[in-house]
């Protein structure tokens, strides 16, 4: 085990795939366990190869702060979204391909098949528009003011998460939910409004 | 540029390898687009802003908010350079 190395969690009952990850993944430290839940507390990154044993939804909350690579079928891929995770492949997808896709998320990329990437798109939009219905822009967190106030004041994702002791991924998400409330789509927006108006104002919302 | 563009054109079976083709029989021409590009346009159902595509973008991939925006909004000024979306 070395000190620095990212710890992969790899969840899957298959044996052989189990081992071949671990020869591929080998600048990684790979552990097998059968319950993502519990890999994913210790893990940098969960790989599951989901086997019905388990809903995708499990994941809700924990695919958030672990990034996680799903291996399903395509009915599984919206729930794996939703539930945050990055990375999406087939559960048939040749090894090599699920090797590649392992460092693209743990570099924080995403791996989205293309041609479901529309479908994806849509549904994003669908549920954005069902939440933003139900938050109301005028109910961020307090969390949320803290990352706003710093983002008026110009402030990048990465000075705002040394500032808050976040990650900057957590930083961007929380301008992420902020853009959505506040009906933004970029910082310069962000900013321009809180010169413009008082609407912003993270002390008065 | 319309708040939520609309798309033209129709799209056709292909491999899916290397891209999609869009027919738009007004200029009777054939466009191949990238998978992103293809996203894009079948966001551009008249009802879907640029501000919602980007939102959407940036959750799915990670991709910053204000660069999703932009790469939105690149991707919609040459989609309708090539006629391909309506105001």
């Amino acid at each position: 085990m070395g000190g620095d190395r990212k710890q992969v969690a790899v969840c899957s009952q298959n044996e052989t795939f189990n081992k071949a990850l671990r020869l591929l993944l080998n600048d990684f430290d790979v552990q097998i366990g059968l319950d993502p839940v519990e890999l994913a507390l210790t893990a940098d990154l969960l790989v599951w190869q989901i086997d019905g044993a388990l809903p995708v939804d499990r994941l809700t909350g924990i695919a958030t702060s672990t990034p996680t690579l799903v291996l399903g079928s395509t009915e599984d891929l919206i729930p794996a979204v939703d539930a945050g995770c990055l990375g999406f492949l087939s559960k048939d997808s040749p090894i090599d391909e699920i090797g590649d896709a392992v460092k693209t998320v743990m570099s924080g990329g995403a791996v989205v098949p293309p041609h479901l990437l529309g479908e994806l798109l849509r549904h994003m939009v669908q549920r954005n528009r069902a939440e933003s219905q139900i938050i109301g822009a005028d109910e961020l967190t307090a969390r949320e003011r803290e990352v706003l106030q710093l983002a008026v004041e110009g402030l990048r994702k990465e000075d705002i998460g040394e500032r808050l002791y976040i990650s900057p991924d957590t930083a961007r998400t929380h301008l992420q939910r902020i853009y959505r409330k506040l009906g933004v789509h970029s910082q310069a927006e962000l900013i321009a409004l809180a010169v413009g108006n008082q609407r912003i104002d993270p002390e008065a919302l | 540029m319309s708040n939520t563009p609309q798309r033209r054109g129709e799209l056709l079976e292909s491999s899916g390898t290397e891209g999609w083709a869009i027919y738009e029989p007004d200029s009777d021409s054939l466009h191949v687009l990238n998978h992103s590009a293809r996203a894009i346009w079948e966001l551009c159902d008249g009802q879907t802003s640029p501000t919602e595509m980007a939102l959407a973008i940036s959750e799915l991939t990670g991709l910053d908010p204000d660069e999703a925006s932009r790469d939105v909004e690149v991707a919609l000024e040459r989609l309708y350079e090539l006629g391909l979306i309506a105001n």
